[in-house]
């Protein structure tokens, strides 16, 4: 198991800071790297992340680290990121990250000033019955624990997250409870009903 | 190249087609007068033929043959495969063609060099068109007709069938044959012979008199246990049917066999077997004949359809029982959500030692009940079914794919209730644990709307019924007694204008639910 990380950040820019294109508003760069910024090139031998059809070769290929593509332009869309392995019998696993250039509400657009924008992913690879080649290198990697005890993805976090999904889903479960409750309740009620239709009938 | 003679080739057209494009005239004339000779000489296709190859063609005229003389070879000589080879020489001159092939070899006259001459140019065209490479099915090789035939002789033969020594004549190719071959179909049957004491000792039957069994068997031996002919034929005391006929000559003989070679025999037991006959099963079989053959038009149409449906269940019988197994295994998988997560999460540095320990634990996790079951159940998911494969890949994957989709008819409002708890569509830190918890609160989700949806029918079929019910009693109040309808006492004061009644009433239902 590898976990890492996976975003963008998105600075706006002036016209002057860009004289090539002037319709460019922001910075941004998309990556892959390590939870804390750690070098995967030990199980990730490349990265291939697909832009917008209208950026000028829209397939970047990167083979070292770090895994990333920095880009001027104005619209937000969607990014393939294809991680390959150094193992080459491991598929690739592709995923999907939206680029973001604005913050999501009017009070953040107008509070941002320079400030970038950074969305970032936990996302974790998981090697099923890895190779031999690959078991020294995710045995190494993963005799330090990556996921530190506090910040923003720690253990800490991990377990705010399951507290929060524990609460909700006792919450869930005693809806749950009601509703099923409340069904037998009118269901019973429904046969009586039915039942003194079927008298009501025959007379 | 290979030899293809014409009586072959033949088959494949009319005679001579198309072969003159761009040929010279000597050829032209010497193909003429061959196709007239020997009609039945076709070229497949030859029309397509460019003057290019008919040169080759012609070129192959001069290959040196040691074949038979052309006309044999067109009718008889079998598709040898034999190479041939070209001489590199150069293009012959067309009029001299004729006298070079004379060379070549001993042809015994003019026609049979055309006929060789046509040979060749048959060669050249096939190869041109098969691209050299010899044609699959082309010729066909008959089995060797054999040389020597059989001496068939008229002689006397007597069957040993008949009674008398009637001697008659016979063609045949068996001198040894004295016997007619028809002897062995002039089998007679051998019905057994009863004394009197026999009779009283062993057959006797309240339901047959002795004069009825001795004319039964007589019938029987007259008419060699053709039953049909025999119960046609009966004329006992009593009517009797072709069961009851059967059954008295078998038990008779069974009987007799016993009488006569002791219970304990090996050959009485066999020859008891052979006059085997149960009367009600041959009854039983008569009446389900006679219903199969009753059966009007319709009922074998409508049986037809029937077994037409049958068949089509059965062929779609196997998707149907996987998708019902993959439905269970996924509904088990989604009762059991704290162990889904527990084999997939490889969280020891080394992930190769996963499957081990949870195979290694099979055997003593079986006697734990139910909850041993369970595990058990979905370990075989994670080996067997192929869609377990898709989502645990051999291989790397991202720990959110694990995560179950929710199914599209629920989507949007499920989606909504988690927004209400503040659960997006991603868990914020998707490591094993969460991942696992976050599915099992979205399938929880699912499943609390899924029951929502049922609540919401039959809360609708309870409206329905209510207004149903007061229907009735009022129809009871207005109508013939409307002392009797007591009960509510909203329907007596209203009975008589129902149609406005409902909406108020059913505005009521709900808010007293709500």
């Amino acid at each position: 198991m590898v976990p890492f990380i996976y975003g963008s950040t998105a600075t706006p820019i002036s016209k002057k800071d860009n004289p090539s294109d002037p319709s460019h508003t922001h910075k941004w760069s998309v990556y892959v790297r390590g939870v804390n910024g750690e070098d995967l090139s030990f199980c990730i031998k490349r990265v291939t992340i697909k832009l917008h059809e209208s950026f000028a070769v829209p397939t970047r290929v990167i083979e070292s680290p770090p895994f990333e593509v920095t880009e001027t332009g104005w619209g937000e869309f969607e990014i393939m990121i294809k991680i390959s392995f150094v193992d080459s019998n491991e598929r690739p696993v592709t995923l999907y990250h939206q680029l973001q250039l604005y913050p999501k509400d009017e009070a953040a657009i107008q509070a941002q000033g320079k400030k970038p924008v950074i969305i970032n992913h936990y996302e974790e690879l998981v090697f099923n019955e890895p190779t031999e080649d690959m078991i020294e290198g995710l045995r190494a990697y993963n005799a330090v624990p990556r996921i530190a005890p506090v910040g923003t993805y720690s253990t800490q976090a991990e377990e705010e997250e399951l507290l929060h999904l524990d609460d909700v889903h006792s919450k869930l479960l005693a809806e749950h409870e009601r509703q099923k409750r409340h069904l037998v309740k009118v269901e019973e009620e429904l046969r009586l009903l039915q039942a003194e239709i079927r008298e009501l009938e025959r007379q | 190249m290979l030899e293809i003679q014409a009586s072959q080739t033949s088959a494949f057209g009319g005679p001579g087609a198309g072969l003159g494009d761009g040929m010279s005239p000597a050829a032209a004339m010497a193909r003429t007068s061959s196709a007239g000779s020997l009609s039945g000489d076709v070229v497949v296709g030859a029309d397509a033929v460019p003057q290019q190859q008919q040169q080759q063609q012609q070129h192959q005229q001069q290959q040196p043959h040691h074949q038979q003389t052309g006309e044999i070879l067109a009718e008889f000589v079998l598709p040898t495969l034999q190479p041939r080879t070209r001489p590199a020489g150069l293009q012959p001159v067309p009029g001299h063609a004729a006298a070079d092939e004379r060379g070549a070899a001993p042809a015994p006259g003019a026609q049979s060099a055309r006929a060789f001459r046509k040979q060749a140019s048959l060669d050249a065209s096939i190869a041109a068109l098969t691209g050299g490479l010899p044609p699959v099915v082309l010729a066909r090789r008959w089995p060797a007709a054999s040389t020597t035939c059989r001496r068939w002789r008229w002689q006397p033969f007597t069957n040993s069938a008949r009674t008398d020594s009637l001697a008659l004549g016979h063609w045949s190719s068996d001198p040894n044959e004295a016997d007619s071959r028809f002897a062995a179909q002039g089998v007679q049957a051998q019905v057994m012979r009863f004394t009197d004491e026999e009779y009283d000792t062993h057959l006797k039957d309240p339901a047959w008199s002795k004069e009825d069994t001795e004319h039964l068997f007589a019938l029987c031996r007259e008419l060699e246990l053709r039953f049909y002919v025999i119960a046609d034929r009966f004329e006992g005391s009593t009517p009797r049917t072709i069961e009851d006929l059967k059954d008295r000559y078998y038990s008779v003989s069974r009987a007799l066999v016993a009488a006569r070679h002791g219970a304990q025999d090996p050959q009485g037991k066999l020859m008891t077997a052979k006059y085997a006959y149960d009367k009600t099963r041959e009854i039983e079989r008569r009446r389900i004949i006679e219903k199969l053959l009753s059966r009007t038009p319709e009922q074998i149409e409508e049986e037809e359809i029937l077994m037409h449906e049958l068949k089509k269940r059965a062929a779609s019988e196997e998707s149907w029982n996987r998708e019902r197994e993959l439905i269970l295994r996924s509904l088990m998988n989604n009762e059991l959500p704290p162990q889904t997560a527990v084999p997939l999460v490889p969280l020891s540095t080394d992930p190769r030692k996963k499957r081990r320990p949870l195979r290694g634990d099979e055997t003593p996790m079986m006697a734990q009940g139910v909850d041993a079951i369970r595990r058990r159940n979905r370990d075989r998911e994670v080996d067997d079914s192929p869609l377990r494969k898709e989502k645990l890949p051999c291989g790397a994957f991202l720990r959110t794919s694990r995560i179950q989709p929710i199914k599209i008819s629920l989507q949007t409002r499920a989606t909504a209730l988690l927004d209400e708890y503040r659960i997006g569509a991603r868990p914020n830190m998707p490591t094993a644990a969460v991942c696992a918890k976050f599915d099992e609160v979205r399938q929880l989700a699912v499943a609390l709307l899924e029951t929502k949806k049922l609540v919401d029918k039959a809360e609708h079929e309870l409206k329905v019924a209510h207004i149903r019910r007061k229907t009735l009693k009022d129809d009871l109040a207005g109508g013939r007694k409307p002392a009797a309808a007591a009960g509510p006492a909203l329907s007596a004061p209203l009975a008589g204008k129902r149609p406005l009644v409902s909406p108020p009433v059913q505005r009521e239902h709900k808010r007293a639910r709500n």
